[in-house]
């Protein structure tokens, strides 16, 4: 059950949603993501985790299997922070349940739902590139462009470089009991660094031959965003902001 | 046209890696660049495409020395093309025509003039069909060509490959060949490295031999590659052709005159068929 990053990649490069403009999704998921911080928690927080769940999985046709997984670990760390939210110390060294501490840790934990189903869809459906480049053409400056685009390609090479590492060393019996895995880890991450190091080397020897000086630059793909998808979107936050303010829950 | 003087370099670690090297790169030819591994090809390449600066002796295009300042590198890397071995290290855009077109938009070019020479690069190696995939999911021998055409949109004027057949299967060999054939019928000056010396013998009109950071010698193929004295002291072999030609026409059975079979295809020709069996019966 552990997630390779392969699998990522093929949802982003696979996805139905593919072909769509970048800046459609980054609507859809930096709009919800916003209002799902925004807004009260109940209801926003939880029309919000199932919309995108809804999005992710029907609309770009994510496997849930991958969806799940993506989701699975930042869900773990919400539910710890909201289960040390509810508890409280009391003064003669008691854990007690905070007073209003179950309420509290629900909205919490809601909130933190919503926003990681949010980047998810995001991370599963756009290449980096893209949404790099569209932030760039809303200003980001190209420094910071940069900076992310090498970052996420350094994180590539990191996962590509320590699984290969990881196979040879499966392949010479390095994982065969807990004595040698051990060993075989420490090894691994000793020299997971420098593997790495060496291989952004000679990235960046690549990149100099093909005459880059500091600005990443490629043709955009043609493709414009849809008017009416964008609408759609709008319309959507709009639908969740009314909602949520406009109901009887308060 | 494009040629090195004796070029000195060392890295960090204190081993030299060039150590007085001459070459010369005669337009519209295609030079292989032969020799062991460690025998300082990759250095060399890494010279010539001006990401090392050589300690002493110098470049030239045209009699034209390298200009290290960033203008003059860039336009030296338009006009000297470089393919790493490892198409892993060259791809990263999302898409392989995007990957392509790093290249020009990196010279500035204009919109228009950059897919014109996407459509061209991805046309003379053959894949202008996997334009719109992800790099990381071709094939091994697709990832070299597309990697090719990043470096041939640039429309260098010698174009240097680093071990583009290592690690390829035989079609993979023969599509890559062929996409070669084409820029050099389309006038580009070819220069590649490789240790794979019965390619060189098949697919190059100059070969250099390298070793310890030297050119051991240079010349068209036929006299460098039946010296097997300098051929085994660069730690190679003579090529299977050349060799079993030699033997033929010491046999009788090719011409003393003319040139030996440079491939598979002539040398099996050249055998004549009929008068083998009857020997054979004897």
């Amino acid at each position: 059950m552990h997630l390779r990053h392969a699998d990522i990649d093929e949802c982003v490069y696979g996805n139905a949603w593919r072909e769509r403009h970048a800046s459609e999704k980054l609507l859809l998921a930096g709009g919800m993501l916003a209002l799902a911080i925004g807004l009260p928690p109940f209801p926003a927080a939880l029309l919000i985790a199932g919309g995108m769940a809804v999005f992710s999985l029907f609309g770009a046709r994510i496997p849930w299997r991958v969806y799940l997984r993506v989701m699975i670990v930042p869900a773990g760390f919400a539910l710890i922070s909201a289960a040390t939210v509810m508890i409280s110390l009391t003064s003669d060294l008691r854990l007690e349940v905070a007073p209003r501490g179950a309420q509290e840790a629900a909205r919490i934990l809601a909130r933190s739902l919503a926003a990681v189903s949010c980047l998810s869809f995001l991370m599963l459906s756009t290449p980096v590139e893209e949404i790099v480049s569209l932030l760039r053409r809303l200003g980001m400056p190209a420094a910071i462009a940069e900076v992310m685009l090498a970052t996420h390609r350094f994180i590539s090479i990191f996962a590509e470089t320590a699984q290969t590492m990881w196979q040879a060393q499966t392949a010479r019996c390095g994982y065969a009991t807990r004595r040698r895995a051990w060993r075989s880890v420490s090894l691994l991450a000793a020299s997971l660094f420098v593997h790495s190091l060496d291989r952004a080397r000679r990235m960046e020897t690549a990149l100099a031959a093909r005459g880059y000086e500091g600005e990443t630059t490629w043709l955009e793909p043609r493709r414009k965003a849809s008017a009416a998808s964008l609408c759609a979107i709008a319309g959507a936050e709009l639908a969740v902001v009314v909602v949520s303010i406009g109901g009887p829950w308060h | 046209m494009l040629e090195a003087l004796d070029l000195h370099y060392h890295y960090d670690n204190a081993i030299c890696a060039l150590q007085g090297l001459a070459l010369r790169i005669r337009r519209g030819r295609k030079l292989a660049v032969a020799g062991a591994n460690g025998a300082g090809k990759s250095t060399l390449f890494l010279h010539l495409n001006g990401i090392l600066k050589p300690e002493r002796g110098e470049i030239q295009l045209e009699g034209r020395p390298v200009d290290y300042s960033r203008q003059g590198l860039l336009r030296w890397r338009q006009a000297v093309g470089l393919v790493l071995q490892n198409p892993d290290d060259q791809l990263f855009a999302p898409t392989v025509e995007q990957d392509v077109s790093f290249g020009p938009m990196n010279l500035g070019l204009d919109e228009a003039e950059v897919r014109l020479r996407v459509e061209e690069a991805l046309c003379a190696l053959g894949i202008e069909e996997l334009r719109g995939r992800p790099p990381h999911q071709l094939s091994f021998g697709q990832k070299k060509r597309a990697a090719i055409a990043g470096a041939v949109a640039m429309r260098p004027r010698v174009l240097i490959l680093d071990e583009p057949s290592a690690g390829l299967d035989p079609q993979g060999v023969e599509s890559l060949m062929a996409a070669l054939d084409r820029l050099h019928a389309a006038g580009a000056t070819l220069v590649m490295a490789t240790h794979d010396i019965n390619l060189v013998c098949e697919w190059a009109d100059d070969v250099a031999i390298l070793a310890a950071g030297r050119v051991a010698t240079q010349g068209p193929c036929e006299p460098v590659l039946t010296d097997r004295e300098i051929l085994n002291e660069a730690g190679l072999r003579a090529p299977l052709l050349f060799e079993i030609g030699a033997r033929l026409r010491a046999m009788g059975i090719l011409p003393r005159e003319g040139a030996l079979p440079r491939s598979r295809d002539a040398l099996l020709a050249a055998l004549p068929a009929e008068s083998l069996r009857a020997s054979f019966v004897m």
